[in-house]
């Protein structure tokens, strides 16, 4: 578990590449991962990709004394508020699975509807408004490029 | 200036070299700091502290930074659910800093004129090393034996070998790296694109002749230690 080959850009401009086995921090990192999944926003998850991905890559790079890391440590802190609960593992021979979470902060809640099931807090009408709205701009880019041919 | 220097000694092949040659061909003052990151039990420590006495270093000292390694670096990491290319935890890249930092304060404690490490001129860490030195200690000349000698894992065990010390030859064809954060293997096989590399039971290499990697075409269940372990 945990074992894989890392293949990656070196500091120095040559591909570089190298075992490991790994098994705790990918365990760890997964379930953090699915946790974060039921208790962030949508943008919340998307700024943390972004700035994690630099992260790791400037770490990655050797620069952990400029101070943007720092800058983004606070970030990433500060978006764990809400990220607490339990997330269950299944170890297996040479696998794991993180089977889901239970968590307080869990906003995948049913008291406001489930995805593709049940509407409970909004109506049919609702959704039309919206839907109409959101995709305002891209049937007017449609309709005027259409007349314009 | 004085002819101390501080050498980040891992008990490896590169950092063994470096302590006989900086004491033996330049006649320096050799202060070995081996930096624990959680990779090493107490057994190896004991072994590794040993190995430098042996040597002939003028001190040894081992710094154990675990908590510091996970509040400073893995707790981000973590939070971060930092994968480099989607695959790997960056087992070595966050630890190398830790330590780079760890012997850059071992360097002002001690007053040294000198840094060393063993680092080749062709990985990451030469430059993780060199910066971190760089910003945290202005006028400390740092050394780089390997580097600079341009020297192959063959020359550095005939050199070895010739001032009375004697390296596991089979292990030191491979690097390894064992951490809190993971364990991490190059050699040969990570030097093509295609052969198997994936470690087979890095964190108990005690005997790399038998098992250090699973190749190609030898199964991980034929490892009958493994199987046990994974069943």
């Amino acid at each position: 578990m945990g074992r894989d080959i890392h293949v990656g850009d070196t500091i120095i401009g040559i591909k570089g590449r190298v075992g490991f086995e790994a098994a705790a921090p990918v365990i760890i990192i997964k379930a953090h991962h699915l946790l974060e999944k039921h208790t962030l926003t949508k943008w919340q998850l998307y700024w943390k990709d972004q700035l994690s991905t630099w992260y790791g890559n400037w770490l990655h790079e050797g620069q952990m004394l400029d101070p943007t890391m720092r800058n983004i440590e606070k970030f990433l802190e500060d978006t764990q508020a809400t990220v607490t609960g339990k997330a269950f593992v299944t170890l297996q021979p040479y696998r794991f699975t993180v089977t889901g979470i239970e968590s307080a902060h869990d906003l995948m809640s049913s008291k406001f509807g489930s995805y593709g099931e049940m509407n409970k807090g909004w109506s049919g009408d609702d959704v039309k408004g919206f839907a109409k709205i959101f995709g305002n701009q891209t049937a007017i880019y449609h309709k005027v490029n259409e007349a314009a041919q | 200036m004085n002819n101390k220097v501080v050498l980040a000694y891992s008990g490896g092949l590169d950092t063994t070299y470096c302590a006989v040659y900086l004491q033996k061909v330049k006649g320096l003052e050799i202060h070995a700091l081996t930096v624990n990151t959680g990779g090493f039990s107490d057994k190896e420590i004991e072994q590794i502290a040993s190995r430098a006495k042996s040597l002939g270093v003028a001190s040894f000292e081992c710094v154990d930074v675990t908590k510091e390694y996970y509040d400073s670096c893995i707790k981000y990491l973590i939070f971060g659910n930092v994968l480099k290319n989607a695959t790997y935890p960056l087992s070595v890249s966050a630890e190398r800093m830790v330590q780079a930092i760890a012997v850059a304060e071992h360097v002002k404690k001690t007053g040294a004129s000198y840094v060393a490490h063993g680092s080749t001129g062709a990985g990451n860490d030469q430059v993780r090393f060199d910066m971190v030195f760089q910003s945290m200690l202005p006028g400390v000349e740092i050394i780089t034996p390997i580097r600079d000698l341009r020297l192959s894992r063959e020359e550095e065990i005939t050199f070895l070998k010739d001032n009375g010390v004697e390296m596991n030859a089979e292990k030191a064809k491979y690097s390894i790296n064992k951490g809190l954060w993971g364990t991490s293997v190059g050699g040969k096989e990570t030097l093509t694109s295609k052969s198997s590399a994936t470690p087979c039971r890095p964190s108990n290499i005690c005997r790399p002749s038998h098992s250090l990697m699973a190749w190609e075409g030898i199964s991980m269940s034929a490892i009958p230690s493994l199987a046990s372990k994974a069943g």
